[in-house]
């Protein structure tokens, strides 16, 4: 029977798999900046003068990301012990947040010297973090009402 | 900005009950009666206050009291 629980181990396998893709990926930088950097078409490609900023780039976006899963994984295991409402919850979802919007900086870089591409990303993860500072927002007060109701008698 | 302060120890010492005895006649947990003895809590239920008052024979205002920041 499929429960609460099943949910976010799910969840919390998926983020490690996913954080494990990451190193991997890591690994195949360079190659893949080569390739489209051979492969340059135009604005859907990596221009060859961008091979060192495009790296750095997406090297410093995997380096977001992987604290990104980090702060995930951390969140669902505090929730797989029906530990919710907790102030560092918020702190992690915040953590989340800024990681998105720092997130913007290296595929601004990338988007500038090499694939313009990258503005989509840059937009894609700028709208995220927006997202999760609302969900943020919303534990944050939740955090608060769950105090109340504790201290409660 | 003043708060509001518990008196519960004060009534409690002045009938001679202990804690265990007031929780369980109440109908709270010991920790809930710790929680108001400490002045940690953040609101109480009319329904807790009767029983308070009807337990320990006495009126809202011995067991809250408004006090100001200056005055402590």
């Amino acid at each position: 029977m499929w429960n609460h629980d099943n949910s976010t181990v799910l969840s919390l396998i998926c983020t490690r798999i996913v954080a494990v893709a990451a190193v991997i990926c890591a690994f195949f930088v360079p190659g893949v900046v080569d390739y489209y950097c051979g492969d340059y078409t135009g604005r859907e490609a990596i221009a060859p003068s961008g091979r060192m900023p495009g790296t750095v780039g997406i090297y410093a976006c995997l380096l977001i990301a992987l604290v990104i899963l980090y702060m995930l994984d951390r969140l669902l295991s505090n929730i797989r012990k029906e530990e919710i409402f907790i102030p560092q919850n918020v702190a992690y979802l915040r953590g989340i947040s800024w990681a998105c919007f720092a997130m913007c900086l290296p595929c601004l870089l990338i988007a500038v010297y090499g694939s313009q591409t990258f503005l989509f990303v840059m937009v894609a993860a700028a709208f995220m973090g927006l997202i999760l500072r609302v969900v943020k927002n919303v534990i944050e007060a939740a955090v608060l009402i769950k105090e109340e109701n504790d201290y409660t008698v | 900005m003043g708060k509001i302060v518990v008196n519960l120890d004060v009534v409690m010492a002045k009938r001679k009950i202990s804690a265990g005895a007031l929780a369980e006649a109440v109908g709270i947990t010991p920790a809930n009666l710790s929680i108001l003895k400490n002045n940690k809590a953040k609101a109480i239920r009319f329904s807790t206050l009767e029983e308070l008052c009807r337990i320990l024979d006495c009126q809202p205002g011995d067991i809250l009291e408004y006090r100001d920041e200056q005055d402590s």
